[in-house]
């Protein structure tokens, strides 16, 4: 346990001090069992566009999908000093999408942040050319859409409820339908 | 929501929307791309241009036609039906879309839910539907050239 938390405690500063950190390339790599402590540990402050880093260095960190979120945040981050309008994003509906990051790591989803919620949105192709969507929210509720065509165009639609941070990996039970 | 719906809806036809680079990967349009982004708020409505066009090419043409700014050639353009679209998102007793005119040929698709998981499905489906009239802007440029030709 006490590794946990050391590399809980790395990541907690890296957040903080990415730059600071960057030069902390050795560190182990935080393996599935361990990323739901580390993301505990996560506090986001979209406020100021300097403290929204996650991390920069994929070797810290072995899911690519954290770069990819990364991008999506400055992207938004960006868009949002033009367009001041458009919704915040939700800190707690990012962190709540950390915690779905190993579940979600090999299947290479768009990811983007919903302007009407500041929730994040992610979108899949499946199997059959169909597009299967999920919404993260701030309540730990993922609202999921799947669309494709057989004799005619045919929905699932629903919503996930998570109780428990470690009860996001469930989510596969919806990806088995990609 | 009350001062649009004066406007006279739109039932049949096409309608364009430029789709930005970024919300085009792997293949699939990002359901952002029917968020109430663009302008400023209250926002009420996705802002589309109806395209009355019979040579679905020349739709193409007229949709970037319309825009008031120069797309990107790796953004692209989508076509709706609206009589589909219409009839594949509204499968229940409520609507939940409708198209407006508002100064035509810019028109706007409005929302008439707020359940998240209903946004959800809609959302998706407008995604699905998209990709079957679907064009980059450098292609449509590209095909312009030869008809001018």
């Amino acid at each position: 346990m006490e590794i946990i938390y050391e590399k809980v405690d790395y990541f907690t500063d890296f957040v903080n001090h990415s730059n600071f950190y960057a030069e902390k390339m050795h560190y182990t790599i935080v393996e599935e069992e361990n990323w739901n402590l580390l993301v505990d540990s996560v506090e986001f402050d979209f406020s100021n566009s300097h403290n929204q880093l996650i991390l920069k260095e994929q070797s810290v960190i072995k899911y690519k999908t954290v770069s990819t979120f990364q991008k999506t945040l400055d992207d938004y981050l960006k868009e949002k000093k033009q367009k001041r309008y458009i919704k915040n994003i939700s800190e707690k509906a990012a962190k709540n999408f950390l915690y779905l990051i190993p579940t979600i790591e090999n299947f290479m989803p768009n990811i983007n942040i919903d302007a009407d919620t500041g929730y994040v949105n992610i979108t899949f192709t499946t199997y059959d050319n169909g597009v299967l969507s999920a919404l993260v929210t701030d309540k730990s509720e993922i609202h999921y859409s799947r669309v494709s065509k057989d004799k005619k165009i045919y929905k699932i639609s629903g919503v996930v409820k998570i109780k428990d941070t470690r009860d996001f990996n469930n989510f596969t039970k919806v990806l088995r339908m990609l | 929501m009350s001062d649009i719906l004066q406007y006279t809806s739109i039932d049949n036809g096409t309608v364009s929307r430029y789709i930005k680079p970024s919300f085009i990967r792997n293949g699939c349009i990002d359901l952002v791309s029917f968020d109430l982004r663009d302008r400023k708020p209250p926002e009420k409505f996705v802002s589309f241009h109806k395209v009355d066009d019979t040579d679905e090419d020349l739709k193409f043409i007229s949709a970037i036609s319309y825009l008031s700014f120069t797309p990107k050639q790796n953004g692209a353009i989508i076509l709706l039906d609206v009589e589909e679209t219409l009839e594949e998102v509204n499968d229940e007793e409520d609507d939940f879309i409708s198209f407006r005119e508002k100064d035509l040929p810019h028109c706007g698709m409005i929302y008439h839910t707020n359940d998240l998981t209903k946004l959800q499905e809609v959302k998706t489906t407008l995604s699905y539907l998209a990709l079957n009239q679907f064009k980059f802007v450098k292609d449509i440029n590209n095909n312009l050239v030869q008809v001018e030709r």
